[in-house]
């Protein structure tokens, strides 16, 4: 399993050019933008499903996110940039709602790729400099049946659609697979037709690096290092934390919202 | 038998030197200036003989220590000059003199060695004057003269340096044109303001990506 050392922190719109220029200079690498659409589907409620040693947290539940990134045609801009991301501060999204709706309904042949991942709560610890949380992930490259889909694969799997959010911002891959993103994250609601911006007024900011195993102390250990390091050159400025491991918790059944 | 102790053995003991007017403080005092100065050399000379010439302003500063040490020995030898003019340095009856005769030669040379001999004698070529065919007017002249061409470098030199800015930000043209108050920093201290007050609670956001849950729900539990 991947671990991923992580460290995040928040900054508001009108610190953003500021940022993305501090961090250009500091890294030496350009800002890129992206843009990720998500979809976390949960464990069909109305399925009986044997909680099998849940007391001992042996077999939990817990939920999937499947990723996909949206091509840069789809959103509505004057310009491909980064900054595109500073004006982009209300509900709604420069993307069309057939589109998202479709990419996990869609049997069509050009559906493309998505990343199928778990994640578990970030480890325990009251002394952790960063936050360290076990993924997986899996690529679809394609799903197969008459009425392919995501969501029928999902559904095969015995899961259904929980919520969706997609996620507009800038990343910049520093050295040694250090990651730093700063992204905003709206909320796409399916029922309502509408999307609302759960990142009001501001970016939250993720910095990260993956490791393979969580046996390669080293990695661990260099990558550790590696993230205080930024938060060291970034003090005064922004304030990288590891935030309340409650809050990334995406199992089910443990904070009494199941 | 029996004889005066200073009569058996006249070469064996160590007859009392008057040390008192040797003037220590002074030659200390050179002497330090010097090693300071020669070390100070070498380390130029080594600098320059290496395959990667040092930078630029590594070499400046090194000249500029120098310059100041060779000024600080001149003063010093001046200020002794009288002392060291009159003092008239010997051998000691014990010294090996056979044995260390190069050395006792160069330690009592009044002469100047051949090497500053030419040296010397190069300046006086290039003046462009006869120190013997000349009289003494002549000279006084000649000396006024050198004086003045170096005053005139030197008040050359303020001029040029003042017509430039040193410090700060701006070049002596943006200041004479009013382009920037010196006194007024061109950039804010970086304490002022520059923190970031957070828009939202970093751990609501997340728990929005991990569990679903809004920011109203989120605000709630907490």
């Amino acid at each position: 399993m991947v671990q991923r050392l992580s460290l995040f922190s928040a900054i508001d719109d009108d610190s953003f050019e500021l940022l993305i220029s501090t961090i250009s200079t500091l890294s030496g690498r350009p800002p890129v933008i992206f843009a990720n659409f998500s979809h976390v589907a949960i464990p069909d409620p109305t399925y009986d499903i044997e909680k099998v040693n849940v007391k001992n947290q042996l077999v939990e539940q817990t939920r999937i996110r499947i990723m996909q990134d949206i091509p840069f045609e789809k959103i509505k801009a004057n310009e491909y940039s980064y900054r595109i991301c500073s004006t982009l501060t209300k509900d709604d999204l420069p993307i069309e709602r057939d589109y998202l709706k479709l990419l996990i309904t869609n049997s069509s042949m050009d559906s493309r790729p998505s990343s199928l991942s778990i994640w578990d709560i970030p480890s325990a610890g009251k002394d952790r400099k960063v936050c360290m949380q076990s993924m997986t992930e899996s690529v679809i490259s394609d799903t197969g049946g008459s009425e392919s889909s995501i969501n029928a694969f999902l559904k095969e799997l015995g899961y259904v659609p929980d919520y969706q959010f997609v996620q507009i911002g800038t990343k910049f891959y520093m050295e040694s697979g250090l990651v730093f993103q700063v992204y905003k994250i709206w909320n796409v609601n399916d029922s309502e037709e509408s999307t609302n911006l759960i990142t009001k007024g501001g970016f939250l900011i993720e910095a990260y690096v993956n490791v393979a195993k969580i046996t390669d102390i080293e990695a661990v250990n260099q990558g550790t290092k590696q993230l205080l390091n930024l938060k060291r050159e970034l003090r005064e400025y922004i304030d990288l934390v590891v935030p309340d491991r409650k809050c990334m918790d995406p199992r089910i059944g443990h904070l009494n919202d199941f | 038998m029996s004889q005066p102790a200073a009569l058996t053995d006249p070469l064996g003991s160590v007859p009392k030197y008057d040390f008192s007017n040797v003037p220590v403080q002074a030659f200390d005092a050179v002497r330090m200036k010097l090693a300071q100065l020669t070390h100070s050399l070498s380390k130029i000379r080594d600098d320059l003989s290496k395959a990667d010439l040092p930078q630029w302003y590594s070499l400046q500063s090194q000249l500029t220590v120098t310059l100041t040490q060779l000024s600080s020995l001149n003063s010093t030898l001046q200020h002794f000059e009288e002392l060291l003019d009159s003092t008239v340095p010997y051998p000691l009856p014990h010294f090996p003199t056979t044995a260390h005769e190069g050395l006792l030669t160069t330690l009592m040379r009044k002469k100047q060695i051949p090497e500053v001999e030419a040296w010397i004698k190069d300046a006086i070529d290039h003046s462009g004057i006869d120190i013997n065919n000349e009289n003494q007017e002549d000279l006084e002249k000649f000396i006024q003269k050198d004086k003045a061409i170096t005053n005139w470098a030197l008040d050359f030199i303020n001029h040029e340096h003042s017509n430039y800015s040193f410090q700060g930000l701006y070049t002596a043209e943006d200041l004479s044109n009013g382009a920037g108050d010196s006194k007024i920093p061109l950039y804010r201290s970086t304490t002022f303001k520059t923190k970031n007050v957070s828009p939202f609670s970093i751990d609501s956001v997340l728990k929005y990506i991990y569990q679903g849950s809004t920011n109203e729900s989120s605000s709630v539990s907490e």
